[in-house]
């Protein structure tokens, strides 16, 4: 069974419960944030290999936690949801090194693939990381 | 320069009713969302329980109330919606000032919301009324409600209540704690006060803004 760790993001708690049971449900460990402030909290203190993030939030929007994120963590992994997916917000999401942009509700099949596809891009990174660090190492070393 | 009501309609009309029907398709599109992730859950139980894990009524009950609780949500915004759509339909009559200003903030729920700031609505005890389009007194109370929030902090609580003035005249006065836009120039607003014969009022410390009805 699969073991993705997952964060979502979403002021809307009725719909954050629902979907953090139904994968939980699906093999995924998930958390859940209902603001981007508490949810950027989140990310410092744990890891995650996928976050979740709703586009229109109050206080602060998931484009502008979208950079924040990728700032603090870019091999963290960001899928997110909109009420009205536009092909400009999509682009935008994408140049900021967004996953993927869903368009709400969204199909737990089609959601799901998508966060297994995201941790093992995150995977895939964090071993490249690794590969670098220890090239670096042993380039300083001259071995 | 005066303005026809036909002229400020082409002018502004199409944009308010735009801003406000994306902004209540997103709220509708969320209950949607609510909806159908309670269902895939509801699914998720029932096909466990053909499996034979026995069905946690309590967990039903809670998710059927989840939902239901959806429906009346976007049962209130489509009803506001509609009233919106309708309030085009006259172009004179007589308004319940309080009905306009609770259709005007529950239009623009999700817009003030993201703003972070929450805003009280004080009736007045007895029905006020002013006369003219209702559209106008929607985008009006509207254009006032942005004007002021523009600068506003997050976290600010801002007041709207209805009354009488001192002169017997209909009044919507806009107060918070902490002060706001400095002036109300905006084009928009100050051709529909004179379709009301209205005029803004604003007090020293810029944290109270009274709409005056002429009519």
């Amino acid at each position: 069974m699969s073991n993705e760790k997952v964060l979502i993001i979403d002021d809307e708690q009725d719909f954050t419960d629902a979907l953090a049971e139904r994968m939980t449900t699906r093999g995924m460990t998930v958390s859940t944030s209902s603001s981007a402030i508490e949810g950027l909290k989140n990310v410092e203190e744990h890891s995650f290999d996928v976050v979740v993030l709703d586009l229109q939030m109050p206080e602060m929007d998931g484009i502008e936690t979208l950079k924040i994120l990728k700032k603090k963590k870019p091999e963290l992994q960001v899928i997110l949801l909109t009420g009205h997916a536009t092909v400009e917000k999509g682009i935008e999401a994408m140049k900021l090194g967004a996953m993927d942009l869903l368009e709400k509700p969204a199909d737990m099949t089609t959601l799901t693939e998508k966060i297994k596809k995201a941790q093992a891009q995150k995977m895939i990174l964090v071993e490249k990381k690794s590969e670098e660090r220890i090239k670096n190492i042993m380039e300083t070393r001259g071995w | 320069m005066k303005h026809t009501a036909q002229e400020i309609i082409d002018q502004y009309g199409p944009a308010y009713f735009g801003r406000m029907g994306a902004s209540i398709s997103h709220d509708i599109k969320n209950c949607l969302a609510i909806m159908n992730e309670n269902a895939g859950l509801m699914s998720d139980h029932l096909m466990m329980a053909q499996k034979g894990v026995p069905p946690d009524i309590d967990r039903f009950s809670g998710i059927v109330q989840r939902i239901e609780k959806q429906i009346n949500r976007a049962d209130d915004i489509v009803k506001s919606f509609n009233k919106f759509s309708h309030s085009m339909d006259k172009p004179e009559q007589q308004i319940d000032l309080d009905e306009a200003v609770g259709l005007a903030l529950n239009l623009g729920a999700r817009i003030i919301a993201n703003k972070s700031i929450t805003v009280t609505h004080t009736r007045a005890a007895d029905k006020l009324y002013v006369n003219g389009s209702f559209f106008f007194l929607l985008f009006l109370i509207w254009s006032i409600l942005e004007k002021i929030t523009e600068n506003l902090a997050s976290g600010t609580v801002l007041n709207i209540s209805s009354m009488e003035d001192e002169n017997k005249q209909v009044c919507l006065s806009f107060q918070c704690e902490r002060p706001f836009a400095s002036d109300f120039g905006l084009q928009s607003s100050d051709q529909i006060l004179d379709l009301f014969q209205a005029k803004i009022v604003l007090d020293d410390q810029h944290n109270r803004a009274d709409l005056i009805f002429g009519n």
